[in-house]
């Protein structure tokens, strides 16, 4: 399992254990899964293995990876992700006295 | 002892309301202001509904002028240095339409406000009764005859303003000493930025109609002043215990159904609501166009409900304007607008303070950037560069913005994850 990759502004972060219970499983999009799209560009980050599942919870988003698979993107190198459970972290911006606001590629 | 919940309640709906006038509630004006108009012993007269209320008062400041002219032929070669036939009396109104709103920064159209004045100022005027005529004194002093024309047969103080000041009075002096200090006041921010916008038509009018308006203008009562006291009497208006004339309180409400209404002996005009735009507080707030907006084309700027110039409100301004900011939550929105589609574009061009320095995995140098701004947290961001190469072998720089508490570049990057600093250690990174 890798611990924690990086992909421009997606973090993933492998975690040890179970999912929390009542993570709901997400629908992929024909190209496969999606963890973001880029504001302008409409560039994605996205993993095309039909061996991966993207589950959320809570507002966190987990993948449960069964075989070895790339997260890639148009602009950034791909990242290989070994079987295991990872959460998915986007990076944020501060905003003074708001809510954080999501950085976009 | 006054239900304050209820109060409250009452003076939100009041402050919350943004109506439009469909027929039926311009049929309420109508017939709440012909009432008016009778209880004071004047016949309802002709009328001209518009779409905001600047333009109401732009029309009705010119239109008092242009009844005091039609009245008082014997001035017009002195005033004009000619005869006023209907076409130079038609000139003599555009050009004091133009004077007036050419320093709005959204101007409302012109030629509605034209139409509204040559509407309700077609028929012949009547005969005004004692109580609303100008002091009778020569007309000799030109000087301030625009003075004179402006307080001529204007009726807002006998059929709204003194009977609502006097409603307002008496629930007052019924109310025990404990509410009058707890009472909430009502303040009605669309109404506040009507006021301030047309401060500008009070300075340099030139042309006699535009001075007319001014004068007139300035003796007028405040809108937001008028807001608050209607939105005071119609709560207590069905509380018999104090003692209100009913048909009044309720004629003097339901003639507020539009957003402004102004009176005069010879003629009424009321104006339309606008579109408002809020962020999430709620206050008035809009990039790219004004907060408030008339269907006629004027408006006011706001951002985060504080009045903005037109060009602040869309992105036309320098670093150096940023930072003459008033207002921190301006300055934010101006940081934000700035840096629109160019992250980090405000640290790196206002000479910001370095407060560390690091590398990347890739070799990359990384800076933590902090930035004073008085009067707020400071501005810190952390410059990155892109891991991946770019077709031309350069590598994308940006600047993350960070809580101003952050120490080090690695712990900005940290944040920008949701980690602590020791937390974030990835073994790839693209």
């Amino acid at each position: 399992m890798t611990r924690m990759a990086r992909q421009g502004d997606i973090l993933i972060v492998g975690i040890t254990g179970e999912l929390p219970r009542g993570a709901r499983e997400l629908r992929r999009e024909a190209g496969g899964i999606v963890l973001a799209y880029g504001e302008a560009t409409g560039h994605a980050h996205r993993i095309r293995s039909p061996h991966v599942t993207l589950l959320e919870h809570d507002g966190q988003r987990f993948l449960r990876v069964e075989q070895p698979s790339d997260l890639t993107h148009e602009e950034h190198a791909p990242i290989h992700l070994r079987p295991g459970l990872y959460k998915v972290v986007r990076q944020r911006e501060y905003e003074p006295q708001r809510t954080p606001r999501w950085v976009d590629d | 002892m006054l239900n304050l919940h209820a109060y409250r309640k009452h003076v939100g709906r009041w402050r919350g309301t943004r109506w439009s006038l469909p027929w039926w509630r311009r049929f309420k004006v109508r017939s709440a202001l012909a009432r008016r108009y009778r209880s004071i012993g004047l016949a309802p007269p002709v009328h001209a509904f518009v779409d905001s209320p600047i333009s109401a008062i732009v029309a009705t400041g010119i239109a008092v002028g242009v009844r005091w002219l039609q009245r008082h032929p014997e001035t017009h070669v002195a005033l004009f240095g000619h005869a006023l036939d209907e076409a130079a009396l038609r000139r003599a109104i555009r050009d004091a339409i133009t004077e007036i709103i050419e320093p709005l920064e959204y101007r409302p159209d012109a030629h509605g406000i034209e139409s509204a004045i040559v509407r309700v100022t077609s028929s012949p005027p009547a005969l005004l009764p004692a109580l609303l005529r100008a002091p009778a004194r020569e007309i000799e002093a030109l000087a301030s005859a625009h003075r004179l024309a402006a307080v001529d047969g204007v009726s807002d103080p006998q059929l709204l303003v003194a009977p609502l000041a006097q409603l307002h009075e008496r629930v007052y002096e019924r109310l025990p000493a404990a509410d009058r200090i707890t009472l909430p006041t009502v303040s009605d921010p669309v109404a506040h930025a009507i006021d301030e916008t047309l401060q500008h038509g009070l300075a340099g009018t030139r042309q006699f109609l535009a001075r007319v308006f001014s004068a007139w203008w300035s003796t007028q009562q405040p809108l937001a002043r008028r807001l608050e006291t209607i939105a005071f009497t119609s709560f207590f208006r069905r509380r018999r215990a104090f003692g209100l004339d009913y048909a009044a309180a309720r004629d003097i409400e339901l003639a507020h159904t539009a957003q402004a209404v102004f009176t005069h002996a010879d003629f009424w005009i009321a104006a339309d609501w606008p579109t408002i735009y809020m962020d999430e507080a709620p206050r008035l707030h809009r990039l790219d166009g004004p907060a408030i907006a008339w269907r006629d084309g004027s408006g006011i700027s706001l951002l985060h409900g504080v009045r903005v110039t037109r060009a602040i409100c869309e992105g036309r301004f320098t670093i150096g304007d940023i930072l003459h900011a008033y207002n921190a939550e301006v300055r934010r929105t101006m940081i934000e607008l700035y840096e629109r589609g160019d992250r980090g574009r405000f640290l790196r061009e206002a000479d910001a303070d370095v407060m560390h320095i690091d590398y990347d995995r890739l070799g990359h140098p990384q800076r933590l950037l902090r930035f004073a701004l008085p009067g707020d947290e400071a501005y810190v961001g952390v410059e990155v560069t892109n891991s991946t190469p770019e077709p031309d072998g350069t590598h994308k720089r940006y600047i993350l913005r960070v809580p101003p508490t952050t120490r080090t570049c690695r712990a900005a990057i940290a944040w920008t994850f949701g980690l602590r600093e020791a937390e974030y250690e990835p073994e790839a990174e693209t």
